[in-house]
């Protein structure tokens, strides 16, 4: 099925998440950290969107007030045509939770080292109290096998500190996969992993997605991986969705200065080919009490007048390419 | 097919159970490898295991046999709170018919000492018990619940550690009577709220900012699954460890109340030597020539207190696996 | 042109409890003045451990068995603690990973500096030392006047230059850079990698690059040696390396890596786990994840031999060659 026929999984409308700068426990805050700032994407069923960007720029942070790790201080969550956006009563939360997972970045501490892989596998099942003591057993048995964890009643019992960083990496998906979640958040998966399982598990990751047919955002740094592993990339700087395409588009033709410093800005791995210089200056800032103006004109080589005056918004360009730059504004 | 391979599965597969008895029986020796290998604790592991035979085996036999007052020894009683001796001048010293003297009031030194033997372990076990539950409880949920809370545990903590400890027990000695079971109560309640609270509390927040915690959270886990399942028993080593700690605390405290005379209790090593103070035997030149009337009691208090803190240094290398030597 | 740096027949064990760890065994390289190089692997193959052997920064369980280590013709391994205290700083330098974690943050990042100067270089005066910080300053980029500041005052890549300026203090003729930019963003990591080369090039540095990231290695160094388990396998100019890998190890490396150039390819995965340098066995080490793997590789350890002009590996079946060679087993 073409994917813009396919159902919507998750939407999310201008999604804010502002943190308080408090000096004390007691104090109130004046000042407020605008890690995500007026968010919009949707992710259709089997579909994988990344957000890119460095770091700094809210891209976990988003992730993880999708799944309710935080609560979004205005805007809107809605996954599966229901509001999600502040679940509550425990009904809400257990339907939500039973049908949403997250993969983390670190193998060695997503998982808890007193726990045996067999609690740690089935610890959403027993969350969710669901399933017999038996019938968990058989379907983490199950789930294991298909992450290539192999024999798996070698390593029901096993703890966390006898396996490689690979095969914890593994652990932890079957654990966000064990409920055949609908949705999935990968917050950097392989990036702490060697380069030779990298490609191993980042494998795995696509094989399961087109298997349960899921919906997936790829949270990382890497462009490079971010376009072997997604149809959709977004790309972030401090707070905001500066520009969002197909992949490969995004890759050929990109359109925001950030972007193609981005771009050019990864190393390749030809030593004769030549790099085109990246041209922005400066580092990043935090984004503290924004100014209504676009974030990127303190480093942007092609910066004008008009954009210390608004702040820019995404904008359609056409194949289904949107960017949000005062270079791309038709008067 | 699906149903077959379920099958196979499932005859492969031992009772829960008994695997976890299996596990926790693996984890238990891997520990023991490691705690073996610390010369102190393995010192500190065999004084208390010296102590404990002596207090809780030795002496029941002993009582029950040897020390049995019968119509034959009608004149030695070896009964460690009223027996008395009336054949010799007490206090006496050590001889055969009484292996470390006698007290100012004819009572057996070594049955008073090994008849409290086992009276201090359990007020020391009892106290440490306390402190570490409500220590962990606290410190779990000051650092889980953070704000107002964490703030209100903290300070009560800061108060609790700059309390003058002793000086309390004095004057609520004088309120109330005071036995063994009370003693080790207050004890447990004072020191629960005080600097094992503290430390609990910041490993608790280590535990808390832990990935795995999130995954907890995104697959629905409540504030309380978290806590029971994820952030105690990670914080258990350390509390096991402090309760060592708190044993010596504990039975050095009760010893200080007792040389002052302040507990209502009948027997204990403190109490030995306030006897022996009291009646005048610790002054000048008598306290050499009347040692066994102090020195069993002073060395039992200090052995055993010692012999704790060394099992606490052992656990230390089992806790801490940044410390094992590679 | 006699080499600046030789190693030869390197042999670096560490004792453990659990046995003895081959970290470095049997490597020898060149490396002539002014030119880079590029140490290649995965973690646990043993590139940190040459370098730490070469500055002789070794942990009290390690010993170098055998082998030379050659700079400016004199041999380092018989060398005393404090003849290496000479050639530490002035002669090689060192640039560890993560080093933006190694300034103490109770000094101010110019005293430290002057600090590695002045222990190094007796003769110097404080004024002169402060001098040559503010030139050294301005050579890796970073403004002079920041010179009193404390780390915390730094971002992350102003760390990573302050380090860098560190290691050239004492005018070393050789620098061993230690993932230089792993914990950088791109864009930052691009500005410190085109310094490092700027800063090379003028002052006619030797260079040795580790990392795990061979687009960077692409982009800086001219030599590259693939190392795998506690061996070089591969060794040639980089050009060589990356149009035709020789070990097949190698050949999984290069298609393992997502790129953002040209057409998206499909990853080719390398099977398997890097191995256990424990009690290392006596054939070749990649067998078990081999493709190409026959008996014989199971019997002997390849000999590490030229297959072409300047291009050395250790394989019984060396791919990609201009003239198939079957390297002879029983030499």
């Amino acid at each position: 099925m073409p994917v813009n026929d396919r159902e919507t999984v998750i939407k999310v409308e201008n999604l804010d998440k502002f943190f308080p700068m408090k000096k004390s426990v007691f104090s109130v805050s004046k000042h407020f950290l605008h890690a995500v700032d007026k968010v919009n994407f949707d992710i259709k069923r089997g579909q994988v969107l990344s957000l890119v960007g460095e770091s700094g720029c809210g891209k976990t942070t988003t992730g993880k007030t999708l799944l309710k790790l935080y609560e979004p201080t205005n805007g809107s969550i809605t996954f599966l045509n229901r509001d999600v956006t502040h679940l509550n009563s425990a009904e809400d939360r257990k339907w939500f939770h039973s049908r949403t997972q997250m993969i983390f970045q670190d193998p060695f501490e997503s998982l808890n080292p007193r726990k045996t892989i067999f609690d740690i596998v089935s610890e959403p099942m027993n969350i969710q109290n669901f399933g017999s003591l038996r019938k968990r057993e058989v379907m983490v048995m199950d789930i294991l096998k298909r992450v290539g964890i192999s024999p798996p009643d070698a390593f029901l019992w096993r703890y966390p500190h006898e396996l490689s960083g690979g095969q914890r990496q593994r652990v932890a998906i079957a654990r966000s996969l064990v409920m055949k979640p609908e949705f999935v958040v990968a917050d950097e998966p392989t990036s702490m992993l060697d380069v030779s399982i990298r490609t191993q598990v980042m494998k795995l990751m696509m094989d399961l997605i087109k298997e349960m047919n899921m919906s997936f955002l790829y949270i990382t740094h890497d462009l490079a991986v971010a376009r072997y592993m997604a149809d959709e990339i977004s790309v972030m700087y401090l707070g905001k969705i500066v520009e969002h395409a197909g992949s490969e588009e995004l890759i050929k033709n990109p359109l925001h200065p950030y972007t193609k410093a981005l771009i050019s800005a990864v190393p390749v791995p030809d030593p004769e080919f030549r790099r085109t210089s990246v041209n922005i200056k400066g580092g990043i800032g935090k984004p503290i009490d924004p100014l209504p103006r676009c974030r990127f004109y303190e480093r942007c080589p092609f910066a004008m007048e008009i954009c210390t005056q608004k702040d820019p918004e995404l904008i359609d360009v056409g194949n289904d390419h949107q960017v949000a730059c005062f270079l791309y504004e038709k008067r | 097919m699906a149903n077959s391979t379920d099958e196979s599965i499932e005859e492969k597969l031992e009772s829960p159970l008994a695997v976890r008895a299996k596990l926790m029986w693996r984890s238990f020796k891997e520990n023991w490898k490691i705690f073996s290998e610390s010369r102190i604790g393995m010192v500190g592991l065999w004084i208390v295991i010296i102590f404990a035979v002596a207090g809780f085996v030795v002496y029941p036999i002993l009582a029950a046999t040897v020390w049995k007052t019968t119509s034959l020894n009608a004149m030695v009683s070896y009964n460690p709170v009223t027996g008395y001796d009336f054949l010799q001048n007490n206090p006496a010293p050590p001889s055969f018919a009484h292996l470390l003297g006698t007290d100012p009031l004819g009572r057996d030194v070594l049955a008073q000492l090994l008849y409290s033997t086992p009276r201090e372990f359990m007020l020391g076990i009892v106290a440490a018990l306390i402190t570490v539950l409500i220590g962990t409880l606290i410190g779990t949920i000051a650092a889980f619940f953070g704000g107002i809370i964490d703030t209100f545990f903290m300070r009560l903590a800061d108060i609790v550690l700059l309390f003058p400890f002793i000086p309390f027990l004095i004057v609520i000695s004088g309120m109330m009577q005071v036995d063994l079971l009370t003693l080790a109560l207050i004890i447990g309640l004072l020191s629960g709220f005080g600097g094992i609270t503290i430390i609990l509390r910041s490993q608790g927040l280590i535990i808390k900012s832990k990935p795995f915690i999130e995954s907890a959270k995104v697959s629905g886990a409540s504030d309380a699954y978290i806590i029971v399942n994820h952030i105690i028993p990670n914080v258990m080593p350390l509390s096991f460890l402090y309760m060592m700690f708190n044993v010596t605390g504990a039975i050095f405290s009760e010893a200080t109340l007792s040389f002052f005379g302040l507990l209502n209790i009948k027997m204990s090593w403190g109490l030995m030597i306030f006897t022996a103070d009291t009646a005048g035997y610790i002054v000048g030149t008598n306290i050499w020539n009347y040692w066994w009337l102090w020195l069993p009691p002073g060395a039992s208090i200090t052995l055993i207190c010692g012999a704790f803190y060394f099992i606490g240094r052992g656990l230390d290398e089992v806790v801490n696996p940044r410390l094992r030597k590679r | 042109m006699k080499p600046l740096l030789e190693i030869k027949n390197l042999k670096m064990y560490y004792d453990t409890q659990a046995g003895q760890v081959k970290a470095t065994d049997d490597i020898s390289f060149t490396l002539n003045e002014g030119e880079s190089m590029g140490l290649v692997g995965e973690s646990g193959c043993g590139k940190t451990s040459v370098s730490m052997s070469i500055m002789k920064l070794l942990p009290e369980n390690a010993r170098i068995l055998s082998g030379h280590i050659y700079f400016d013709g004199t041999d380092l391994v018989p060398f005393s603690e404090e003849q290496m205290n000479r050639i530490r700083w002035a002669g090689i330098s060192m640039i560890f990973q993560a080093a933006m974690n190694s300034l103490n943050p109770v000094y101010r990042v110019g005293d430290q500096i002057i600090e590695a100067i002045v222990t190094h270089e007796p003769n110097v005066t404080f004024e002169e030392a402060r001098e040559r910080v503010g030139s050294l300053y301005k050579l890796v980029g970073l403004d002079p006047e920041r010179m009193d500041n404390y780390p915390h005052e730094y971002s992350g890549g102003m760390k990573q230059r302050a380090i860098i300026a560190m290691s050239l203090a004492c005018n070393p003729k050789l620098i061993i850079a230690d993932e230089p930019t792993t914990a950088l963003d791109v864009i930052v990591q691009d500005t410190i990698l085109r310094e490092l080369e700027k800063i090379q090039k003028k002052l006619n540095m030797s260079m040795i690059y580790i990392s795990h990231d061979i687009a960077v290695i692409a982009e800086v160094a001219s030599k590259i040696a693939i190392m795998y388990a506690g061996k070089i396998v591969e060794m040639a100019d980089s050009v060589t390396i990356f149009k035709r890998p020789a070990h097949p190890y190698t050949v999984g490396l290069m298609s393992s890596f997502p790129s953002i150039r040209g057409e998206k390819k499909d990853l080719v995965t390398i099977p398997g786990e890097p191995p256990n340098l424990l009690n290392a066995p006596d054939h070749c080490r990649f067998a078990p994840r081999c493709p190409f793997v026959t008996d014989e590789c199971w019997k002997q350890v390849p000999p590490y031999a030229e297959v072409e002009t300047a291009h050395l590996v250790a394989c019984f079946h060396p791919q990609n060659l201009r003239k198939q060679v079957s390297v002879n087993a029983s030499k």
